[in-house]
């Protein structure tokens, strides 16, 4: 009899634990009807082991031997399915994490390596028209090559992304110093061959890349309020209110002291009236803003804002306002579960592995009634944070 | 009596079932993405598998990067100089997803090589 109880009660307790990520973490309107648990027999901890057991033995392996090149790091992509299943995002959809392995001893980071791809640099530029001077060469090889053979067109779509990409740079450059401020921005584009201009590299070869780029310059002029757009200053008070709510989210949450916040992205969008909100990194054309923690030289300023903008994903394109008190929640919220994923990779057991995890890019969607969860295969992202492992 | 047998009716489903459920294991790593009509697809491969073919792709692929590495530092001259490159491998082949999926198959893994000082 007791015999039959026992079995009952470890068969039990193992199917009880046979599951995926747990379903406060992700959620969506693409997940609502579908946030069942999957049937299969999955333990996220068991195959994450498992993964960890793979790539740190393969790794091992690699790194053996010496040449004039050596192996820095690793990423690996993960995906997550509408039934909370983590998994190697091995074709289609979106990444939900990105775990940057690196070796214990190494002190370098896994810096992002540069794509060959043509590059200009909005920092340099005064105006946009000496953007547009600067590209006009790059329009003149490919109209000569023949590899777009509708001048006109592109040289409009180009301008027309050139102007907006130049006044959210300006917002960026006269963003407020706070601990978190944006550093960088990035609009990656593919050109067809009609001039027409999409978002984001989306495939291997063949298409004709190019990429809108701005960094901060510590030395740059403050521009005057009278000479801002309407883009630049509403651009201004979005990254200063995100700004402000990280910062806040990362002193009041207790989690936020076992990692490091290194950067976070977010996308940035503009309407057809012009108005800025948060974009969602969909097909259409987004500047990526990236935001990092910085040691200012002058003082920090007290930023407050009460809502913080969305752009919606339907044909509308309309703004949709959300209490920054609910972005800092959720802020909070994802800094909860970064704390949660990464003690997975942060085991005693794993402590003599030379190959570790040493960063965790989850990326995250935002509703707009301020929740927020990691974005399953089908959804979109809204903000990407990278967290350095601590215990590394 | 009959409380014992409903036990051991209950007990040996259980075993049943968890026995069935072992041909996939709690801890296979699952293979997940969405193919070109939008539909999510899922392939666990149990994580022994995994190690073997994740460990000689990356034999495979260093072996031919370095190769191919080492030829373009032979080369000519060249204005620019190379210090960084990521290698891109996709976790598709020798998993039976065959010709199910008609998306592409995406990189999985990225291998970032830099060159030594």
């Amino acid at each position: 009899m007791k015999t039959y109880l026992i079995s009952i009660l470890v068969l039990l307790s193992t199917s009880l634990n046979a599951e995926g990520l747990p379903s406060q973490w992700y959620f969506g309107e693409e997940t609502k009807s579908n946030n069942e648990k999957s049937s299969d027999p999955y333990d996220i901890d068991k195959s994450l082991e498992s993964l960890h057991d793979a790539q740190t033995h393969a790794l091992k392996k690699v790194d053996s031997e010496k040449s004039g090149w050596y192996l820095a790091g690793m990423k690996t992509i993960l995906g997550l399915t509408l039934k909370g299943k983590l998994g190697i995002k091995s074709w289609g959809g979106k990444k939900a994490i990105e775990l940057n392995w690196k070796k214990r001893d190494s002190k370098k980071g896994l810096e992002e390596t540069e794509n060959n791809v043509d590059t200009f640099n909005f920092s340099e530029y005064k105006s946009s028209e000496d953007a547009l001077t600067e590209i006009e060469p790059f329009i003149s090889s490919l109209v000569e090559s023949g590899k777009v053979n509708d001048e006109k067109s592109l040289r409009n779509n180009l301008r027309s992304k050139i102007n907006e990409f130049y006044q959210v740079a300006k917002g960026a450059e006269s963003a407020a110093p706070q601990a978190y401020r944006p550093h960088k921005i990035r609009l990656d584009l593919t050109v067809g061959a009609d001039g027409s201009v999409n978002g984001l590299f989306v495939k291997v070869g063949g298409d004709i890349r190019l990429r809108f780029e701005w960094s901060r310059k510590n030395f740059y002029q403050k521009e005057s309020e009278t000479l801002k757009s309407k883009i630049t200053k509403q651009t201004e008070k979005l990254l200063n209110g995100l700004a402000s709510e990280i910062g806040k989210a990362i002193e009041e949450e207790p989690a936020a002291k076992t990692l490091k916040l290194k950067e976070f992205k977010v996308g940035v969008g503009v309407s057809v009236s012009g108005s800025v909100g948060v974009a969602k990194v969909s097909a259409s054309i987004v500047p990526q803003v990236y935001f990092k923690k910085v040691t200012l030289l002058e003082k920090a300023e007290e930023v407050s804002v009460e809502e913080i903008p969305f752009l919606t994903d339907d044909k509308s394109n309309e703004l949709k306002f959300v209490s920054s008190t609910r972005i800092r929640k959720g802020f909070k919220k994802s800094i909860r579960f970064a704390e949660y994923f990464q003690k997975k990779f942060n085991k005693k057991k794993y402590r003599k592995s030379k190959w570790a995890v040493h960063t965790i890019k989850p990326s995250y969607t935002f509703d707009l009634s301020g929740d927020v969860g990691v974005v399953s295969l089908k959804g979109l992202a809204t903000f990407e944070l990278a967290y350095v492992n601590n215990k590394f | 009596m009959k409380m014992k047998r409903t036990l051991k009716f209950f007990a040996m489903c259980l075993v049943l079932s968890a026995g069935s459920a072992c041909k996939k294991n709690i801890d296979d790593i699952p293979l997940i993405g969405i193919d070109g009509n939008g539909e999510v697809h899922e392939v666990s491969i149990s994580g022994k598998k995994f190690k073997k073919f994740n460990t000689r792709a990356m034999k495979y692929t260093k072996e031919e990067t370095l190769k191919a590495l080492s030829s373009l530092d032979k080369g000519e001259k060249k204005s620019w100089k190379l210090d960084a490159v990521e290698v891109g491998l996709a976790a598709k082949a020798g998993f039976g997803l065959g010709n199910v999926l008609k998306a592409e198959a995406e990189p999985a893994f990225i291998l970032v090589y830099k060159k030594r000082n």
